[in-house]
This record gives structure tokens, sequence and C-alpha cells, in this order.
């Protein structure tokens, strides 16, 4: 079984029964002890290094003799290095992960830690307890699949949940479907089928089995991921806890930008508020605090060379985006034409992003060539 | 789908036939559940 | 670019209005059906396994029975027993006549996705194999090497598997799907043969897990199976630990390092207690020699049957045809 289908035999017999049949101040520290234990048992490692990075991020804020700054950079930094410490690539060619094995959901946490510090520099959270913090970090349904909820919101939801039935019956549909979707569609339709249909193509029609396999490494990766999302954000109502959107639609977005505001939005959400705004507030440079976001971005998925030409190219495709888009009052085009302009612009959008993932498929640059030149020169 | 059916038919009626689609669901997933599958691309992030 | 449909904000999701959602007695009945489903399923594909149990004892009672009638004194046989492995990996007898120029009859007895329990207690393979010792009887090594997870949930796997024959069977008698062509017992390759490319190999890691999850067999753990190599040994028979190929990459996960040396003893000790040769085919194969990641094709299937039958002919002194 997937790690996946055991976190939801495990929300179904421990976390969700616990999450309701405790008394009520217990319900959500149970759930959390539940989560550790879930960890401990899968990999030992993953709890260890969440505990150590979640006491750290709040107890530097307890200590007095520090300026908040330096507080705010040593909490974000221990997060960071633990991170990068597990997701370079320079040190999984060293060898030494595949012994020790990477935290689950690793930079999930991280970057919530990071927002949390940020957060609490500025003085914007509520009132919370150590007990609170853990609770937000351990949370079983959100901690391996994101996405990548803030603390406030989390916050008021713990302590404004009550049972409601109907919260409850959205989050198993939201399950079933998520579930239906990584299967049905995700593993049979896309992994399975559509690789045999490119298998056969591949004899007479190379160029065209390499497109398909290019689109089928973007949809499925999508398909996917949002399959997981939904799963963990029912799981999350399951528990009385709404958490946010991942993904709304993105492939019908019809420009770079767009897409990124419907794809994997906590994520893009949380570079747009951590990265690009403050690289933007210091340097007053639009085309470097994009760079910078989208970069982190990229880097999130793994510290390596090909996560950081990736999340360079969206940029960049952002970027070129900005530089030749009309203002929409300047030219008023008839509707049908608008409507055509519009489409070009979701197929372009979906072709690009499709493209540059590519480079992140590809184990090797010199395979990324090769793939580009079966698809534009033969 | 519960919605939908709701408009058109009684509360009971609506019930019943969703409790059918997501056992046909069900039964989809578990059909297909040991196919080859892409999931490990997300296990550890 | 004009922009026609402006991005929505999203309302955040605290705020949001849940959509109108069935009341829980939908979920409800939706928990009895799939309880009601799956007990029911799980008795037959119970049943349906025992079935299959019988069958392949049937069956191999009646090839083998086949094969002594014809028997003669000039003829070496071989039998190769083993899981799907054996069913793609090893060709059929005539291959290996031809290649070796010399009358032997090599016989596949296998079952799918099975522990050697399948050929001990569940049916008893290995009692019918006393009553008609072979010359050489190859076992995969697979059986008897590892502790093999062969799914981390048997139960849910069994029923599947019945549940897909099922439905497959329907598929055919409603015509959706060509039937299976007709093969003889324990011969030939199951299914339409396809090769491996780098792009089939998404599930790679996860494979790579259970690889590591493997076990090495202690020297003492299948008493029922050693007492029958004993008498197997004593009635003459060559007994021989038969090694099928992975891909290249399989491989070296398989035979790591952190195992060799308990592998080494135990074949070692195999040797020394009944005299159990082991045949390894060391030669790395490509991902497009497999139809999948465990099981040979049209490809591979061929080289490895050539080797096959040139260690039997080196190991048989056999008469010529």
């Amino acid at each position: 079984m997937t790690e996946l289908t055991w976190i939801m035999a495990f929300c179904a017999v421990g976390l969700v029964p616990m999450g309701w049949l405790l008394p009520n101040r217990w319900q959500l520290p149970a759930v959390s002890a539940l989560t550790a234990g879930f960890m401990l048992v899968f990999s030992p490692l993953s709890a260890l290094s969440l505990l150590v990075t979640a006491s750290l991020s709040y107890g530097l804020f307890r200590i007095n003799t520090m300026t908040p700054s330096w507080r705010v950079i040593l909490s974000i930094s221990q997060s960071v290095i633990v991170w990068i410490l597990f997701k370079s690539e320079w040190l999984v060619h060293q060898g030494w992960q595949t012994s020790v094995g990477v935290p689950l959901g690793l930079s999930y946490y991280t970057f919530r830690q990071i927002h949390y510090a940020i957060e609490r520099y500025k003085q914007t959270l509520p009132v919370h307890t150590f007990v609170d913090y853990l609770t937000y970090l351990f949370f079983l349904p959100t901690l391996l699949i994101g996405p990548i909820n803030r603390f406030p919101d989390f916050y008021r939801d713990s302590r404004r949940r009550r049972w409601d039935s109907a919260l409850f019956s959205a989050g198993l549909e939201r399950v079933l479907y998520g579930y239906a979707k990584i299967v049905i569609i995700g593993n049979l339709l896309l992994t399975d089928k559509l690789a045999q249909f490119i298998h056969h193509l591949q004899a007479h029609h190379p160029s065209v089995a390499t497109y398909l396999s290019v689109i089928r490494f973007a949809t499925n990766a999508y398909v996917q991921f949002a399959g997981f999302s939904d799963v963990a954000i029912g799981l999350s109502l399951l528990i009385g806890i709404r958490v946010p959107e991942n993904f709304q639609s993105p492939f019908l977005a019809s420009n770079l930008n767009e897409f990124w505001k419907r794809y994997h939005m906590s994520l893009s959400s949380w570079c747009r508020d951590y990265v690009f705004t403050p690289l933007l507030s210091l340097t007053r440079q639009p085309v470097l605090a994009t760079l910078g976001a989208m970069l982190v971005l990229g880097l999130w998925h793994e510290w390596s060379s090909r996560y950081l030409v990736w999340g360079a190219l969206q940029g960049l495709g952002i970027l070129i985006w900005h530089r030749f888009k009309q203002p929409s009052s300047e030219i008023i085009l008839p509707a049908w034409r608008s409507n055509i302009v519009h489409w070009l612009g979701v197929l372009l959008t979906f072709h690009y992003f499709c493209l540059t993932c590519i480079v992140i498929q590809k184990t090797s640059w010199q395979a990324v060539g090769q793939t580009l030149t079966q698809l534009f020169l033969l | 789908m519960y919605q939908f059916l709701q408009k058109y038919m009684g509360l009971k009626a609506a019930g019943i036939l969703t409790a059918l689609w997501y056992l046909l669901l069900l039964f989809l997933i578990f059909y297909y559940y040991f196919l080859p599958s892409g999931q490990f691309r997300y296990a550890n992030w | 670019m004009p922009n026609p449909l402006p991005v929505k904000k999203t309302v955040p999701a605290n705020r949001q209005m849940p959509r109108v959602t069935p009341p829980l007695w939908v979920w409800g009945l939706t928990g009895v059906g799939a309880l009601i489903g799956f007990g029911l399923l799980y008795i037959m594909a119970n049943r349906s396994e025992k079935q299959l149990s019988q069958q392949l004892a049937t069956d191999a009672e009646t090839v083998l029975r086949r094969e002594w009638a014809m028997r003669s004194d000039s003829v070496t046989r071989v039998v190769v027993l083993g899981t799907s492995l054996v069913e793609y990996g090893v060709a059929d007898t005539g291959f290996f006549e031809n290649r070796c120029g010399k009358r032997i009859r090599v016989i596949k007895l296998y079952r799918e996705s099975v522990t050697i329990n399948a050929f001990t207690e569940e049916a008893p393979i290995f009692k019918i194999l006393e009553r008609y010792p072979p010359d050489i009887l190859c076992l995969e090594e697979n059986l008897l090497v590892f502790r093999l997870p062969y799914s981390l949930n048997p139960m849910l796997e069994a029923v599947n598997r019945h549940l897909v024959l099922q439905i497959k069977a329907v598929k055919t008698q409603l015509g959706w799907r060509a039937a299976d062509p007709k093969r003889g017992l324990f011969q030939g390759f199951p299914r339409e043969q396809h090769a491996l490319n780098q792009m089939d190999t998404i599930n790679l890691a996860t494979t790579l897990a259970e690889i590591k999850k493997r076990e090495v067999r202690t020297q003492t753990e299948l008493p029922a199976l050693y007492n029958s190599l004993q008498r197997l040994h004593q009635l003459g028979t060559h007994l021989v630990l038969l090694h099928f190929p992975r891909p290249a990459i399989l491989e070296a996960a398989i035979y790591s390092k952190s195992r060799a040396p308990q592998l080494r003893d135990l074949m070692n000790y195999y040797h020394q207690r009944y005299q159990l040769d082991y045949w390894q085919f060391n030669r790395p194969m490509p991902f497009r020699y497999f139809a999948d990641q465990a099981h040979l094709n049209h490809i591979g299937n061929p080289i490895y049957s050539a080797w096959l039958a040139d260690k039997i002919c080196q190991t048989a002194a056999l008469p010529p045809r």
C-alpha cells in the first residue's frame, strides 16, 4: 500500500474518531499525538526533525536577550539549513540520504515554519501557545501532501470547530473524488493507457510520441497532485479544519502569470508574500522580484540545478508575458476575436508549462536535449 | 452529484442514487488500485 | 494579450459556504454496500484460490504422467518449478531440443505470484514430483532464498486478482474482448508481449522499496520442503537453484552488498546439504528485454533459454537424438 493509503486508513480508524469523541480540549492534541506516533512508526527521522525544527522556530522567539531581527534570522536559518541538507542534489549524489532517508513532508513544513517566523516577527499572529503551534505542524492530513496552510487560519479554525455533518459529508466526498482522480485518471488513463498508446506510436511517429509523453508528464503531475490535495483537504474537513484550495483549473489559465495563481496556489502565494513582495519593496525591481520568487518556487521541490532552471524558466515566461501584454482597456476587440485570443493564450500557456517540465522529467541534460531534438527537428 | 439529483427527485431517491454512484467509484478505485502508479513523485516533498 | 476572463479572487477557505452535500445516511449506505460487496468478493476469491491450487495439482500430475508415459531411457527430463518468472522466462521444450540437438524434455510447472507454500502446503506438488522424479529439477531461486513480500496486503490483492479475472471473463462472454489464445498446459507466453522502455519505468522507486524489504531466508524455516528435497536427491534427481534475471538496476538492488554474505552462506548450506547447485545467469539485461519489471519478453526469453539450454546440455550426459 502506498503512504497515502496508510494515511487514509490511519485517519479513518484513529485521527477522525479521536478528533471528535474525546473531551473537547483533548481532541486536537490527540490528533497531533497520533500524527507523531504515525511518523515515529513510518520514519522516526521525520518525527525527530519536525520536532527539533518546530521547537527551535518557536523557542528562539522566547529568548529575551536577542533582538527580534536576530530571532527571525536564526529561526528561519535553522529550518532552511535542515531543508537544504536533505533536499540538495549534491548531497543526494554523496549518497547519504539513501541510507538515512528524507524526512516526510520536509518541504511543506519548512515553508510553514518560515511563514510562522516572519509573521511572528511582524507580530501579526494571534496569542497562542507552543501546543497550538505543534498542533498546526503535526497535522497528518496536510503534513505529507500540503497545501502549505497558514497558521492564523488554522488557529482560528481549531478554536471555532464544531461538529457539522454537512462539512463531514463534504470531506468524505472530497476524499473519494480525490482518490478517484489519482487512481482512475492519473494511474489508469494517464500512466497506464496513455503509456501503451505512446508505445504503439513510438515506432512510426516518434515525434508525436515524444510530444505526447511530454504532455503526459505534465498533466499526470497535475492530476495526481490535485488528487492528493483533494484528499488532504477532505481529510482535514473530516477533522473540522478547512485548509485552503491548492488548484483552480490551472490549465485553463490564459497566461503564465494567471497559471501560477491557479497552480499549487498555496506555494505560489507563499512565494508572493515572502519572496516577491519583500524583494520588490527592497529593490524596487519587479524583474528581480519575479525571478527570485520563481526560483524559490522551483527550489522548493528540490535543491537541484534542474529545478533551478525550471523555476527560472517559469520566471522568464512571466516576464515575457509582462513585456508583451497590452492593457486590456486600450484595445477593445470584438467578442469572437477576444475569445480566440483567449484560447490561444490558454494553449500557449499550457504548452509552455509542459515544455518547461521536460527539464524536471529527464534525469540528465543530455536526455533533455534529446527530447527537444526529437520534438522539433524530426 | 447529490445537489443535482436532489433537484429532480425526492431526497430518498437522490440519496440512494448518490450512494450507488459512490459505490461505483469505490469499485473502480479498488479495481484499478494495483496498477502501476506515478504517485511516488509526490511522496517525499 | 488581453485577458477577458479576469482572475477570480478566491474566497478564503474558512469563509466558503459548503455546497449541498448528501446527508450522512447516504455514506452509511455506501459503507454497508462496500462491506457487503467486499465480503462477498472475499469469499468468492478464497474459494477460487482453493480451486486454483487444486487445479495446479491436477494439471501438474497430468503433465508429469503424460511425460512419464512417453518415457524412454534415452530422454533427460528437466522440470523447472516456480512462479510467473518461469512462465515468461523459459521457452517451450522444443527450443531446448533444437538448441542441444539431443533428446530433452523441459517441463515448466508454475503458478503466478505465489510463495513456496503454493507447492508444498496448498498443493502437494513436491509429493507428485517424488512420484515422478525428474533427472534435473530447477527451482526458482526466489522461492527458496528470499522471504518475498509479494504484496503488503495479500488479502486485498487476492480479492483484486479474482475480481480482475471475473471481469475479464464477463467481457469475453459479452464479446468485448478477444478470448485469450488457447495454450497447452504450462506452455508458451501468457499474453501479448511488449518491450519496456524508460518511459514505462515510472514504478521503479516502489519496486526498489519492495526489494529492500525482502529478507534472506534462514536455514531452517522450510522443513517440509527440505524433506522433499532430501528424498528427491536420494531418488537421483539433480537439484538446481535457478536464477532468473531482472533488469540490471533491480538486480543490483536484489543482490546488494549488505545481503551478499547471508546469501552466500545460505547457498553454501543448500549445496552441502542437498547438493543443490546454483546456476546464475550473469549478464546484465536492459529494460527492453522485459515485458514489465520482472518478466522476460519475446526478446529476453530466447536469450535466457539459450543459456539455460547450454547449462542443461553441459550438466546432463545426454545421448544424441
